[in-house]
């Protein structure tokens, strides 16, 4: 392999990693925190993307491409705060500790989104303009990489360090941090835990909707089922990582990008969905609490 | 034994329960049910405040259950009057902001946080920071171990955060789970040390598997058995009867020295 190669397959799989960890790190927390098994997580991803591309698509008054990408940026990172809060606040909040009911009213969600957006926009992919310089290619080691993945990398490992930051250095971190280790033993230190999971539902939203906005980038578009495909890969990546732990998905969400896109490119197109199904269930056989995950309590 | 017996019990008390003043907890009729299991049988007694009531039976009596559903971390039924106002339907989190601290069984210390951020989801309380300064006067060892993760700690010290993360609450009442519980004997010297130091004029419900511990800490007492209170009265008239103590609890004074109670 040469190196030109190498170093393309590991960009474009690190830019695949940072999509990943985008709608996965949600939806880690929200289990880790909630025991919420959230299947709707994928529809905050499509509204992301939809945001962006109808943005892009219906605001030519903003003639800069740049300015208007950073619009829709906005607008669907927005529209996925609310979104994430508005599952919890009026569907999710009704029925904690029941599993069953949980999943189907997030399937139901879900699948109603996804039958929304077909049905008011059409199920056929749609595509969006990008600013001018993310069409442009980098040389990096002799290999033409396209500014858009390295933007998608950027802003990945950018949201990254935040979320660490307010995990780490804020009081809501704090409380959700201990919450996802002992949500009860919060509540008896008198925390309304409560709170944060509305908190995090809307972090959780906003961040699969970001996920969405690059997610349109990189496949250069979107389609209705976008995010429910994109959610079968994000469990995969949380359970690899370990639940309610966001290094561990991010950690997880490297290893799943670039070994698909390497063995993809390899073995054959599809191979790597494949290798990393088997990766899956290496983890559960070996290290069943995930790479960085707590053993269950 | 009827919750008559130990509202009488508990209404006649001796002298030093009237200094101490209308109960801060009054508990009528508490019935539990875990899953199919009914492990208390309407449970009625009352905590004098500042005092240290020792909540005691042999294992599986329904101890932990009872401190679980005074917190509302499983459901109950009957009626519990916390300072004067019912805690009926009122959550976990606003009883405990009401006043009530808590001391886990198994200590549930955050592992993952460090000792200082375990004290700091403490530190919220009105006055906090001036009980943190004694706090770590009395578990010194939590100030010079700030930096570890909690996960590392051993038993002992896993115990004096627990303990130092309730201190850290303007509490009315504290109840402490079992704090000697695992523990190495010169640990338990320690903690015991720590805990009378500690609940000094606080009031306290504390259970305790081990009678000599219970002793040095308690001045009252509640025997639970099969899921109802038992017996009632001072530490002192429940161990003056060795072979009453020795039925309610399968340990007499006279060999507390074994399993039961070492120390």
């Amino acid at each position: 392999m040469s190196l030109q190669v190498f170093v393309l397959l590991s960009v474009t799989g690190l830019g695949l990693a940072g999509v990943y960890f985008l709608i996965a790190s949600g939806l880690s927390l929200i289990f880790g925190l909630m025991d919420v098994l959230n299947l709707a997580h994928g529809l905050f991803f499509t509204v992301g993307g939809y945001a962006t591309w109808w943005v892009m698509t219906r605001f030519q008054w903003i003639e800069s491409l740049g300015l208007r990408f950073l619009v829709a940026f906005l607008i669907a990172t927005v529209l996925g705060l609310a979104v994430g809060w508005a599952t919890e606040r009026f569907f999710v909040r009704r029925f904690y500790g029941d599993h069953v009911t949980q999943i189907l009213i997030t399937l139901g969600i879900s699948l109603a989104g996804v039958a929304l957006v077909g049905g008011w926009f059409s199920y056929d992919p749609q595509t969006f303009p990008v600013p001018e310089f993310m069409r442009q290619v980098a040389v990096i080691a002799g290999a033409r990489i396209p500014v858009s993945r390295l933007l998608i990398l950027a802003i990945s490992v950018v949201l990254l360090v935040g979320l660490l930051a307010v995990l780490r250095r804020t009081r809501h971190g704090l409380i959700i941090r201990a919450g996802v280790e002992n949500r009860q033993m919060v509540q008896a230190m008198g925390i309304d835990v409560a709170k944060s999971f509305t908190l995090v539902f809307a972090v959780g939203g906003g961040l699969a909707a970001i996920g969405g906005i690059l997610g349109g980038v990189f496949f250069a578009g979107v389609t209705p089922e976008f995010g429910l495909n994109m959610l079968i890969f994000a469990f995969i990546v949380v359970v690899i990582g370990g639940l309610g732990s966001v290094e561990g998905t991010a950690l997880s969400a490297v290893i799943v990008g670039l070994t698909q896109q390497f063995v993809n490119f390899f073995a054959g197109a599809g191979v790597g969905d494949l290798t990393v199904v088997v990766l899956l269930a290496v983890t559960l056989l070996l290290r069943p609490q995930g790479l960085l995950g707590e053993v269950a309590r | 034994m009827p919750a008559d017996h130990a509202r009488t019990a508990a209404a006649t008390h001796g002298p030093d329960r009237s200094i101490g003043g209308a109960p801060i907890l009054e508990v009528r009729d508490l019935d539990v049910h875990r899953g199919e299991a009914h492990i208390l049988h309407g449970v009625s007694f009352d905590v004098a405040p500042n005092r240290v009531t020792a909540l005691l039976g042999r294992n599986g009596v329904g101890k932990t259950t009872t401190l679980l559903s005074l917190l509302a971390l499983l459901p109950s039924t009957g009626e519990v009057v916390f300072d004067g106002d019912p805690l009926s339907g009122v959550p976990t989190h606003l009883r405990v902001q009401r006043g009530i601290a808590y001391v886990p069984e198994d200590r549930e210390v955050f592992s993952q946080l460090t000792v200082e951020e375990n004290l700091r989801l403490a530190m919220s309380w009105e006055g906090a920071s001036e009980r943190l300064g004694l706090v770590h006067e009395v578990f010194p060892e939590l100030k010079r171990r700030e930096s570890q993760k909690a996960g590392s700690l051993s038993g002992g010290q896993q115990q004096m955060l627990s303990l130092g993360r309730a201190l850290l609450h303007p509490a009315k009442l504290l109840l402490i789970d079992e704090p000697t519980k695992g523990l190495a004997p010169i640990v338990i010297t320690e903690v015991v040390d720590a805990l009378q130091q500690a609940t000094t004029d606080a009031t306290v419900l504390l259970v305790e598997q081990n009678l000599r511990v219970a002793e040095e800490l308690a001045t009252d007492a509640i025997v639970l058995d099969e899921g109802v209170v038992a017996w009632s009265g001072t530490m002192d008239d429940l161990v003056a009867d060795d072979e009453r103590t020795r039925g309610l609890l399968g340990v007499g004074r006279a060999t507390r020295g074994g399993a039961e109670g070492q120390r």
